[in-house]
């Protein structure tokens, strides 16, 4: 029986992944002094065993920092990039897992009101690419150096950011729980969707 | 390919662009079953967040379920009892056999067997049937409630669970007598879709599909949560990086999972299965991740003080599966999509929220 | 008279698909006082090609019910069930709900080309039996090169395939047809070479000489079990049958070829494929099971009992297989059956010339 033999041929040679995650784990607290002597200036700090969390992380030094993080302290894997709207403040909230060290870290970010960018990180983690896609579709932050930033989620085309705040859901779905439950009165969608066409043709 | 089109287990595009038969660049396309999910916990209270996360994928509730209440106790720090995480162990992994009956059920109906789906989907009954027997629900169980599970099992469960996982052992020996005998089946799967370990960890790929390429990780021993860290069992690896590679780490879960449910039904400690859940919760952040079948899953969430989350974010697993799919495809033949994106095991109710 | 279907293997028995269809045209003929030979003829013609026609389709018919209750056993299920007894009616409620859809003629659909493949398929499928007997005494016609004759209309509808997917204007149906040309093409050159090795040790291209020559002196099956295995590999590709389906597999192409075709056509469609199973099947119990010979019941109950029987194998083929990818197909059929075939003629040709069949 010939076997098959893909035109392309993947790369096969690669590292040895197999003791991954069950030797040569460090401490937490070992992986948060590496941050510190690198990083004096960003607060870091152990919520529990193999959790780290970093809040107000200044926006200019992410690429330097998630770039550390993957190639000195074997962040391997980005768990998942979230978005989010303080009102005061658009936010960037990245979760980045090591499976080596066992440890998971939080860092919030926090971008200004008017500009809602911030660098990519999708060059450092490839699977990162779509959640920072989600995130521009839901709340219309900018990835800059991000190789396809379109919609993901809503149709192309869509002229809203559905995860805002300032997003108007349709109000006739919404109980008003203060009043007892009645409903208010329907009103029309505030936000313009163009998802349909226009149907004066 | 799709979004209507038979080998698409769900709504979702898959872009292919081929010179003769072999895919020179391929894009998925989902959104189609979008439900701004997020949006929706936003505007409902902690526990009614239950039910709807049994939206999520409706092959693996449970699981989802699981991870939302155990994100929610990590944010405000919720004590469960013991017995309930064992309850919750033994019913998480009979979803994860559930959910790989399903998986196996349509992999090998996008290779042209129907045999293995309806036999696969046959013993999938039985599972259905304990954690009917669990909480009362066939598909959307909205069992786990914060703090605790919902309620107790039934007196008889212990014996039913452990005579279900007697006998499937031994179906699970039919079929790989049926399926991976079989020579057709090996040439459709060995050497197909090759994912190097490094790339499925750059591309975020999680689940059975990083421990086909050989990567040993599995949440429930790296990161353990639950009544995990207290039983012992073994990582399904294998080295092969190819379809059958997925498909013996799902054959090996299966086994394992039998090996862990039974422990569970061993170890299990007498108690309360409900522990104390606030009334009022108070501001703050958590997460929680666990092992889903198909991956890595994982919960954010942001609370501001009152009954309702200011932020919830979900990553799924095969959201990020999707978007490695290309990367896998290139360079293999139109035959081959069915095979290779049956063995990520697509759900597109999870992926799209 | 001298006809073309006229019996040539036992003078002494009747050939019933002539006998029946002249006895009708003569009488026809005689009450409206007609004295025409050309015109018994004719009809002689037509009423024999419409029994015959008969005959292939009830056997589909049951062909199809069988499949479908021993595929359900298979799968440990029943199968049908509840339209008319033990679900027989089942097929004839499909056909009736083809029959009632639209006929949809695709936008951008060639119509000539789309429509007149059909009748091309068809045809060229139910012809296919008018050369293959199925009893000395129950035969449409049976010329002496019968053998090559069936194989070479088996060999039209390649051709039609791919105009078919041409015409349909659809990718699915384009790359559909090109794998059903490329499989069928590359499968017919081993059966056609095995089937050599079967003429070698019977002398003869005709299928009651094969036959005869089998009830004398041993079955095929056994001298020859290498050309079996790859005549029925081949058979089966030739067919289109799991675990050799993939012009129409439906996981990635979503019906290949037959994508557009809706209705009834696509109904004729899947009648055609279980025509050219049954005559698939029925080639392979004249060369090599021993054809219609057999002890105490008649030859044509022998023979249908064989073709159920392969048509069982096929099934289980279908059950327990999952789908070859296509350049797999065409690596199995040019490298591993074309030696083999060949193997399989040298073995004849040492066997015929040791006399061990003379």
């Amino acid at each position: 029986m010939p076997t098959p033999t893909p035109t392309i041929v993947a790369p096969r040679e690669d590292k040895d992944y197999s003791g991954l995650s069950i030797t040569g784990a460090r401490p937490t607290a070992d992986v948060i002094n590496d941050i510190k002597s690198k990083f004096p200036d960003i607060d870091v700090k152990l919520k529990r065993p193999g959790r780290i969390e970093c809040n107000k992380f200044p926006r200019e030094k992410i690429i330097e920092f998630c770039t550390f993080l993957r190639d000195s302290l074997d962040f391997e894997h980005a768990t998942c990039v979230a978005g989010n709207d303080l009102k005061r403040a658009w936010e960037v909230i990245y979760h980045l897992s090591s499976y080596r060290n066992r440890c998971m870290i939080q860092i919030r970010t926090e971008l200004p009101r008017d500009d809602p960018s911030i660098e990519s990180v999708s060059r450092i983690w490839e699977g990162a690419n779509w959640h920072e896609r989600e995130t521009y579709d839901m709340y219309g932050i900018v990835f800059n150096n991000h190789p396809k930033l379109e919609r993901v989620l809503t149709p192309e085309g869509t002229d809203f950011f559905p995860f805002r705040k300032d997003f108007k859901l349709l109000d006739h779905w919404k109980i008003d729980w203060e009043n007892k439950g009645k409903r208010p009165p329907p009103e029309p969608m505030v936000s313009t969707d163009t998802r349909f066409g226009d149907s004066n043709g | 390919m799709g979004p209507q089109h038979p080998f698409t287990h769900g709504l979702w595009t898959l872009k292919v662009k081929v010179d003769g038969e072999t895919i020179v660049d391929a894009e998925p396309i989902i959104g189609y079953l979008h439900r701004g999910f997020e949006k929706l916990c936003e505007n409902r209270n902690f526990p009614q967040i239950i039910p709807i996360c049994d939206r999520l994928c409706y092959v693996a509730s449970m699981s989802w379920d699981h991870v939302y209440v155990s994100a929610v106790e990590n944010t405000f720090g919720i004590e469960v009892p013991k017995r309930a995480e064992y309850i919750r162990v033994i019913a998480l992994e009979v979803q994860r056999i559930a959910s790989h009956l399903i998986w196996l059920a349509s992999f090998m109906t996008d290779l042209g067997n129907l045999t293995a789906f309806l036999y696969a989907m046959r013993e999938r009954e039985m599972f259905i049937d304990l954690l009917q027997a669990l909480c009362g629900a066939r598909m959307t169980y909205n069992y786990p409630r914060i703090g605790g599970v919902s309620q107790d099992m039934p007196r008889n469960f212990p014996h039913q669970c452990t005579k279900t996982v007697d006998f499937f052992e031994k179906r699970l020996k039919e079929y790989e007598y049926l399926i991976e005998e079989s020579e057709v089946f090996r040439i459709r799967t060995q050497g197909v879709g090759y994912l190097r370990a490094s790339d499925a960890l750059n591309l975020g790929v999680t689940g059975p599909a990083l421990r086909g390429s050989g990567v040993p990780v599995d949440l429930r021993k790296t990161d353990p949560y639950s009544a995990y860290p207290e039983l012992d069992f073994e990582v399904a690896v294998e080295k092969d990086c190819d379809v059958y590679a997925r498909y013996r780490v799902r054959m090996n879960e299966m086994k394992e999972s039998c090996n862990i449910i039974r422990q569970a039904l061993k170890n299990i400690p007498a108690g309360p299965v409900l522990g104390k859940a606030p009334r009022h919760f108070p501001r703050g952040e958590g997460y929680a991740r666990t092992e889903d079948p198909r991956g890595e899953a994982f919960f954010y969430i942001q609370a501001d003080g009152t009954d309702r989350p200011y932020r919830v974010k979900i990553r799924s697993p095969i959201f990020v599966t999707v978007s490695a799919a290309p990367a896998i495809l290139r360079g293999y033949k139109v035959a081959d999509v069915p095979s290779i994106m049956g063995s990520l095991d697509m759900c597109l109710g999870e992926s799209d929220r | 008279m001298t006809c073309a279907w006229a019996s040539r293997t036992g003078d002494t028995l009747i050939n019933y698909l002539y006998y029946i269809p002249n006895t009708i045209a003569t009488a026809i003929l005689s009450l409206l006082h007609i004295n025409l030979p050309q015109l018994n003829y004719l009809l002689t013609w037509v009423i024999a090609s419409v029994m015959l026609i008969i005959v292939i389709m009830v056997n589909v018919i049951i062909f199809i019910y069988v499949e479908r209750k021993e595929l359900g056993r298979f799968m440990d299920r029943r199968g049908p069930f509840v339209v008319g007894p033990a679900g027989f009616f089942q097929n004839f409620a499909d056909a009736f709900k083809f029959l009632i859809k639209e006929m949809i003629l695709p936008e951008n659909a060639d119509a000539l080309g789309f429509n007149s493949t059909l009748v091309i398929i068809v045809a060229s499928s139910l012809m296919i039996m008018t050369v293959v007997p199925q009893a000395p005494d129950f035969f449409y016609t049976n010329p002496d090169l019968g053998l090559l004759l069936a194989f070479a209309i088996f060999a039209i509808e390649p051709f039609a395939v791919v105009i078919a997917g041409w015409a349909s204007n659809n990718k699915y149906s384009l790359l559909g047809g090109f794998r059903s040309t490329a499989q069928m093409m590359s499968y017919e050159v081993p059966m056609l070479i095995t089937i050599i090795s079967v003429v070698i040790l019977a002398g003869s291209f005709n299928f009651s000489t094969i036959v005869n020559f089998q009830s004398s002196h041993v079955w095929f099956v056994i001298p020859l079990i290498l050309g079996f295995i790859v005549f029925l590999i081949a058979i089966v590709a030739e067919i289109e049958r799991i675990p050799f389906d993939t012009p129409d597999a439906e996981a990635e192409l979503v019906h290949g070829w037959m994508t557009e075709y809706a209705g009834i056509k696509f109904a004729l469609f899947q009648l055609t494929s279980y025509v050219r199973t049954f005559a698939g099947a029925a080639i392979m119990v004249l060369i090599f099971l021993g054809g219609w010979t057999g002890p105490f019941l008649p030859p044509i109950v022998w023979f249908y009992i064989k073709v159920y029987a392969v048509f069982t194998l096929f099934v289980w083929l279908r059950a327990s297989l999952p789908r070859v990818r296509i350049d797999q197909v065409l690596n199995i059929g040019w490298r591993s059956l074309l030696p083999l075939s060949l193997f399989n003629i040298v073995i004849a040709a040492l066997l015929r010339i040791s006399g061990v069949f003379h």
